[in-house]
């Protein structure tokens, strides 16, 4: 349990207004597409923010815990199982209509997806597992009947998150093995070997052809820690920025590792932790997004939601156990144990206090934001 | 995965008990819990017993009866011996297997047992291009697949589709208890290797950290990859489920084959609190002895429920199976909000932790 002492209380609000919001978001409703765990139960669901509280719109129980979600052009949303993951659901909100995908034996999802293309090129892309070999993979489904098309290899081991930035696909391998009919026990750690890969998702001169997406393997970075588990990206302008999950033996080291590195074009490095220990991230960023000219992640054991802008460094503001974070035009939304939050950029200096309850509702590591369910 | 912590401060106090354990012997009733101390019992205790006192007995029953289905294949093949006696003894192996296995700790982990000879669903399609392969010894099986070999490749080649004697499928049967067999003897070995050797304290918290996690895998491998899934995959492509161990009917008897070896390694059962490190301690008897009693009730309370809801299940009717998911659900639920934490044991990428 984080102690708040003045000092640090005033560490925080001295940097620069964080805690505030974008005065219109108290205001404006949003639409967010989440998962989340009630009790035993688990649910995705997409819940409207009125800036007062959330509700739930619509949604469906799932048979196990969610990891990523995707919100379709369409209106209907993904979800797919948390790794090692049997499960991709395509969900109609409108309908109330499930189009369930089963994972063959032989290979797991690792938790994300992500869309590239448009209309009949357009691929559903996700990360998964291959048993006998334990190595990363990139599915290539078919973005309307989630049909596997082609696997490529991720280039490492533990594939989980996803972007396109430059017109290639950057997919973080993890690094850690682990063993699907044992349940999720890590293995080996001190073979970890977590890396950012680029793969080319065109051909030589940059076309795709039909929906022939290429995933050549173009380039990969390694972090000089290999206890640093990469699993998450974000994209802001030119940035790629990747969160942090370390998994050093030492609970200590483990606290005060980094949350974030930054890819400059040719190298991977971490981003050093504030000086301040009650500002130190506890090891664990669960989600990350881009503001302003930087990236927040959610640093969940620390409690902490914490933006980093090369002009300003780290500023942060609590939020117990925070998990998801959704990207707005100039905010975001962090979901905490029981609350959530919003975090305006700096520039807007409101008072208005961007929070309110999940309800009995434990949301899930991602959201996003997406349009209310239309009429059936 | 964190190790277990605490055990130093209790030292001096864990000697003292065990002392009073042993001599005390099965007088030291734990169902009188609320007047008779129950021992203290250091991590490495709980496994060395658990290792000595459970895991290593059912390595010798599993391997005696794979050694038993080598003759058994072998003379079914060579025409002396009725395909039922073949049988027999494939669901007398798969009985010790899955004793064995409903909980799968150290070697089965370190050699991947589990994938190596239960592979499931297994897949007809290899079982038939390996047969076609004509294998002949242990070498020809390495180029061939985990989803055709094992003991689910066994039962299709049993029951779904016998293989006659004299046919190369027969013959590929026999590689196959050959194998099985190869895979019991290397685990026999290495629990009873484990057994025997003195538990110092960062083994005994690392593997009782393992412990605690497997358990709360084993509970989730049964309600939904065995339980729940074939039935939701089945709903939503319009047919009849997949249930593993359908061909030989066994696949209620296997639910409860792995739900009691997971209920009796969370629950007391029997007169008296083992000696440290002498037998296997359950969750509640491990609890109770660190004077967590109110936790151990509401655990024993929800382990009572679940026992009553997995009693009788088997594939068919929804309801029964519906409220044996729902009730191993809440079992992993509180073994995870509650039970790892006091035990000072974090359950690696837990329902309580992101990804």
């Amino acid at each position: 349990m984080t102690v708040w002492t003045r000092r640090r209380w005033l560490a925080l609000t001295a940097l620069n207004a964080l805690p505030t919001m974008a005065a219109r978001a108290a205001h404006e409703a949003i639409t967010l597409l989440a998962s989340w765990q009630q009790g035993e139960r688990y649910f995705a669901g997409l819940l409207r923010w009125d800036g007062q509280r959330l509700h739930s719109r619509a949604q469906v129980e799932l048979p196990t815990r969610a990891h990523g979600v995707w919100a379709e052009a369409d209106g209907r949303a993904l979800v797919v199982a948390r790794r090692p993951g049997d499960w991709l659901l395509r969900w109609d909100p409108a309908r109330g209509h499930c189009d369930w995908d089963w994972q063959p034996a032989g290979e797991t999802l690792n938790g994300h997806m992500l869309s590239v293309g448009q209309g009949g090129q357009r691929r559903l892309l996700t990360t998964a597992t291959d048993h006998d070999t334990g190595q990363g993979l990139v599915q290539v489904r078919d973005a309307a009947t989630l049909a596997v098309r082609a696997r490529w290899a991720s280039g490492g081991c533990d594939p989980h998150a996803m972007a396109v930035h430059q017109g290639r696909l950057w997919v973080a391998n993890g690094g850690i093995r682990t063993r699907p009919e044992t349940g999720r026990a890590k293995l080996d750690l001190v073979d970890m070997d977590s890396s950012l890969v680029a793969l080319d998702l065109n051909d030589e001169r940059g076309h795709a052809r039909a929906g022939q997406f290429q995933g050549h393997l173009h380039g990969q970075w390694r972090l000089h820690d290999p206890r640093l588990s990469l699993r998450h990206i974000a994209v802001n302008g030119d940035q790629l920025a990747v969160a942090i999950q370390a998994q050093h033996d030492d609970p200590q080291q483990r606290a005060q590792a980094p949350l974030l590195a930054l890819f400059d074009g040719a190298r991977l490095q971490p981003v050093p932790m504030p000086g301040d220990p009650s500002l130190r991230g506890g090891g664990y960023a669960g989600d990350i997004a881009a503001l302003g000219r930087g990236f927040v992640v959610s640093a969940t054991r620390g409690g902490l939601l914490m933006h980093w802008q090369a002009s300003t460094g780290w500023q942060a503001v609590p939020l117990a156990e925070v998990s998801a974070l959704a990207a707005l035009p100039a905010s975001l939304v962090g979901a905490g144990r029981d609350r959530l939050r919003w975090l305006g950029e700096a520039r807007d200096k409101t008072k208005a206090e961007g929070e309110a309850s999940t309800g009995r509702r434990r949301i899930d590591n991602h959201w996003v934001v997406t349009a209310p369910p239309r009429a059936a | 995965m964190s190790a277990v912590r605490g055990a130093v401060l209790h030292k001096a106090v864990c000697i003292a008990i065990a002392a009073l354990a042993s001599m005390a012997g099965p007088a030291l009733a734990q169902s009188d819990h609320a007047r008779v101390a129950v021992p203290y019992y250091r991590p490495a205790d709980a496994m060395q017993g658990l290792y000595r006192g459970q895991l290593a007995p059912r390595a010798r029953a599993f391997e005696q009866q794979a050694q038993a289905l080598q003759p058994a294949l072998r003379d079914y093949c060579a025409n002396t011996q009725p395909l039922a006696a073949a049988r027999q003894q494939w669901l007398a192996t798969l009985d010790a297997w899955e004793r064995l296995a409903a909980l799968p700790l150290g070697p089965l982990i370190e050699r991947r047992s589990l994938r190596q000879i239960d592979f499931q669903p297994t897949r007809p399609e290899l079982i038939i291009k390996a047969i076609a392969r004509q294998p002949a010894q242990a070498a020809d099986l390495e180029r061939i697949g985990t989803p055709a070999r094992g003991l689910p490749a066994l039962e299709w080649l049993l029951w779904t589709r016998p293989a006659a004697p004299g046919a190369p499928a027969c013959d590929y049967a026999r590689l196959l208890a050959d194998d099985l067999l190869r895979e019991a003897q290397a685990l026999r070995s290495a629990f009873d290797r484990a057994a025997a050797e003195d538990w110092d304290e960062t083994r005994g918290d690392t593997a009782f950290a393992e412990f605690i996690n497997q358990w709360v895998g084993g509970v989730e491998r049964l309600r939904w990859v065995q339980i729940d899934k074939p039935r939701r995959e089945a709903a939503s492509r319009g047919r009849a489920p997949a249930y593993t161990r359908q061909a030989s009917g066994q696949t209620a008897a296997s639910w409860a084959r792995q739900w009691q070896v997971l209920h009796d390694a969370a629950v007391f059962r029997g007169a008296a609190a083992p000696v440290p490190g002498e037998a296997a301690v359950s969750i509640e008897t491990y609890l109770r002895g660190r004077g967590l009693n109110p936790l151990a009730d509401r655990w024993l309370l929800q382990l009572q429920r679940s026992q009553a809801a997995m009693q009788s299940i088997k594939p068919g009717p929804a309801r029964p199976l519906d409220a044996a998911v729902r009730s191993l659900a809440r079992t992993k639920a509180l073994a995870e909000s509650d039970i790892a934490p006091a035990l000072e044991v974090s359950i690696g990428f837990s329902d309580a932790d992101g990804d």
